[in-house]
Order: structure tokens, then sequence, then C-alpha cells
């Protein structure tokens, strides 16, 4: 009974608490799995191409312009291993 | 609105409200029924079958919301003063019942109510948790659990139902417009209990709702996107969780960062895959940062760093529920380490030898010659090598030209 209890004081303090900062304490509450709910509904939808963060994703990692110091390493480790070298 | 000082003023505000039935309405309304809104705090709100009382407050305008408000106060009461989480829950699914048995079942060519039960519904997924956590300490074995989502679920499909077969009213009465925002209750809940096979004909309802679809709110939209986005990164469909989540991602406005940053923890690792690599500072500005070495691992196919990095925030990534697809960058990280020692090695045929150097060398010392030819061979039947495999030789022949094509050119199906 005792375990039961604890669980229920956990779960009904939460609201007590958000009376105080009812943004913030609310948003810790759910914040681990939870998808908030939006203060408004509705808003202009952005199309494809329309994205306000630009740039973020990079394609282009992958073209070898500089060498790294890990390919560097890589290199002497494979000549080491005596593997030939272009 | 007027904050409250008594029970007769609950009452009045809500009867004065019932007058008006437009949308707007409908949102101050579904204030007066929530269990996050500030009077739910009021103790002289909190009243024990306040509904069965002989002198009580009225809503006259409407004998259902009559019925409903005494309900939700019985349910404050539960909460608040007797902490019974499960009669709390049951005494929403109730009120849920009722709004389904004489609201949307009844009042025909009219919606302006949606908001409310959006409400309702939302705060029973959440008492459903919190009856779920209270009764978890018994010792009544995994007998029941998760049975109050699935009773939660049963009293929200039964509605759904309700909703879609309003086919006769018009576009801008219709009660089909909430099929979008109970999907996503349903889609909450059956994260939950790890039942999202029961998604799939809810998911093929919203592909074929035609003009419907303009008529959904952003907010539901988003959250649909993200919900769905998750989905099909389980079930390995990248495209279309890219595709999902992207849209999540680009219409989630700013403000809601705490959105945009979990959108981003199942963008992250899809876009990974499909070769397009997060910038340090998209993570850094996201409080992502868990990711950072990750990236790095994977662009230099660094297949050490990758291993110690996932080991060192393994806690994080699985409570997220990615470690899993995080792990499945090895094999990209394979194909860079790969293109690097052909490139540094320089001719189209590779000793095999070569590349166990290689995987020695980044600390990967399980991995025999079988395994390496077969690692390989998966590479090159997901189209990442251009080439194919001599086993009498020992050797990889690959391509002349465009051996490592570009991971965001390949076409995956």
């Amino acid at each position: 009974m005792s375990s039961s209890n604890n669980a229920i004081t956990t779960t009904t303090t939460a609201p007590a608490a958000a009376k105080k900062d009812p943004k913030t304490t609310e948003k810790k509450e759910v914040e681990e799995e939870e998808f908030e709910e939006f203060p408004i509904q509705e808003w202009p939808e952005r199309g494809d191409g329309e994205d306000n963060e630009v740039n973020v994703w990079e394609d282009n990692w992958d073209d070898e312009t500089h060498e790294s110091e890990f390919s560097k390493q890589l290199k002497d480790e494979l000549r080491k291993g005596g593997h030939q070298i272009a | 609105m007027p904050s409250l000082r008594s029970v007769d003023d609950y009452f009045a505000q809500v009867d004065s409200l019932c007058y008006y039935q437009d949308w707007e309405t409908g949102e101050k309304i579904s204030k007066m029924v929530s269990l996050k809104d500030e009077h739910s705090q009021a103790p002289f709100l909190h009243i024990d079958a306040y509904g069965s009382r002989t002198k009580r407050c009225r809503v006259t305008e409407d004998e259902v919301f009559d019925e409903i408000v005494c309900l939700h106060l019985h349910v404050l009461y539960n909460v608040h003063v007797a902490q019974d989480l499960v009669t709390a829950q049951s005494t929403q699914i109730q009120i849920i019942q009722l709004f389904n048995k004489e609201i949307l079942q009844k009042r025909k060519d009219e919606n302006w109510f949606l908001p409310v039960f959006y409400r309702l519904c939302t705060d029973l997924r959440w008492l459903s948790k919190c009856a779920e956590t209270s009764v978890s300490g018994d010792d009544e074995g995994d007998s029941n659990a998760n049975s109050f989502f699935e009773s939660a679920a049963k009293a929200i499909t039964e509605c759904y139902r309700t909703c879609v077969s309003d086919v006769h009213a018009e576009q801008g009465t219709t009660k089909k417009v909430a099929m979008l925002n109970m999907t996503n209750q349903l889609f909450q809940i059956y994260f939950q209990i790890n039942k999202l096979n029961l998604l799939k004909p809810l998911i093929r309802a919203i592909e074929n709702c035609g003009p419907l679809y303009k008529h959904f709110l952003m907010a539901d939209k988003v959250a649909y996107n993200y919900f769905l986005g998750r989905k099909a990164m389980f079930d390995a469909d990248l495209n279309l969780a890219e595709k999902s989540l992207l849209y999540a991602f680009r219409n989630c406005p700013a403000e809601s960062m705490s959105n945009k940053r979990k959108i981003l923890i199942y963008l992250i690792p899809v876009k990974m895959f499909l070769g397009h690599m997060p910038t340090a500072s998209l993570l850094h500005q996201y409080k992502l940062d868990e990711f950072q070495e990750v990236v790095a691992a994977v662009k230099d196919g660094n297949l050490a760093l990758l291993d110690a990095t996932l080991i060192r925030n393994e806690a994080f990534f699985i409570q997220c529920g990615i470690f899993l697809m995080l792990e499945k960058l090895r094999m990209i990280t394979f194909r860079t380490l790969f293109k690097k020692v052909s490139q540094i090695v320089g001719t189209a045929q590779i000793p095999l030898e070569a590349f166990q150097t290689a995987l020695r060398f980044v600390g990967v010392n399980d991995v025999d010659m079988e395994e390496l030819e077969c690692i390989i061979a998966n590479l090159i039947a997901s189209k990442k090598i251009k080439g194919y495999l001599s086993h009498q030789h020992r050797k990889l022949v690959i391509s002349k030209t465009n051996a490592f094509p570009t991971l965001s050119g390949i076409t995956t199906n």
C-alpha cells in the first residue's frame, strides 16, 4: 500500500507545483517523451524549399578536399602493414 | 477570463459561454474542462459527486455540458483530494462516452465543440498515464498492464468512428475534421503500449481524406507528421520518415524549441543514413551535442569512435528510442572507411587484407575474412559500392568511375 501511495503523491505534486510557474514546470514534467501542445493551433504552412533553417544539412562531407588527421593516420597504418600506397 | 472565486462563478462562466456556439467559444470551454487550466487548482472546485447534489449550480444553457462539468469536478476531486487516479481516469472515460453519445452522435451540422473534445481526450491520456503509474507499484503483475491505455484507446476509437461517419455535413461543420487530432491521440497511446500496427487503417484514412486535409489544423498536421515519421523510421521506410519529419521540422514554429528538438532527434539519424550530415551548429543550437561525435565518426569512417560514443551516450539514445537506428550507421561508416582505403591504395583491385588492416586500426578486431566479405557484399547490394568481390583472389574490384557514390545520390527503395 505504501508503494502505491508514493506513486500517487508523485503524480499529484506535479500540478501543484505547476501553480507557481505553470509554463516551465509543466514543460519539464512532460519533456521526457511527449510532443508538447502548441500554444496556437493555426499558422501559415511552409511548402518544400521554404525552410527557415537552410544549410543545416551537409551533403558534400564526403569529398576529401583536405586530408583529415584520421586519414593521415590510416595511411601510415596501411603503409606499415606493407600495403601498396598510391 | 476573470478569475474564479466560487463554484457559482465557475458554473456562471460555463453557462454564459454555452450560449455562443462557435469554434472560438469551444476553445474557451475547453479550458474550463481542462485538468491543466488554472481553475483545476482551486480547492472550492474539488467536489465529490457534485452532480448528485440536490441543491447545486447548473449550466442551464446546455444540459449535456452541465453533466460534463459535474463529472469534471468529480475528476478534479479524485486527482487533488482523494488521490484516486483510477477513479479519475474512469470518470474521464465516462465524460468522453457521454460526449460521444449526446454530442458527437446527436448534434448534426455543427462541430464548434470539437476543441472541448480534443482537450478531454488529451487529459484522458494524461490520466491514463497517471493511473498506470499509481497502480504499477501494486503486486498485480503484468496481467492488466496497459489496461488504462487500452480503455482510453477504446473510448477514443468509438468517438473516431462517430466522427468519420459524419459524411453529410458541409465542409465547415463536419465532425470528420476531428480525424487528424484523434489519430494523433491514438498514435500517442499506441506508442506507449507498443501497438503501432493498429494505426495502419487510421493512417490510410488520412492519406485518402482528399480535400479535407486542407481543413486540419497546422498544430495537428505537424504533430501527425512527427508521429508518422517516427513510425516510418521504425518500419525502416526512410524516405517516408525523411519526408514526414522534414515537414514537421519545417512547419514547427521556432518558439516551440523543445518540439523542434524532438523532431530532430529522429530526423538526424534518418538524414545521416541518407547521407546528409547535420552541421555542428545545428546540433549545438538544439542541445543535441550527444550527436557531435557520432557525426564526426560517421564522416571519418572511424568505427572505434562510433562504437565508443554510442556506448558513452547509450542511455540518452536508448531513451530516445534511436539506439538501434544509430547502430545501423555502422554500415555507412564501413563504407566511408573502405572508400578511404581505396583512395589510399589507389588501384581498382584492393586486397581484402588492406581493409582488415584498416579495421584493426579503428579497433575492430572481431571481423574475420568471411564477415568482411559479407559486409562488403551488403555494401555492394545496397549500391554503396560499385564493384564485385573476388573471393578467389581475396580482392575487392571496384568500378573505375564513381566506385563509392555519394550517399545522398543513391536511390533507396
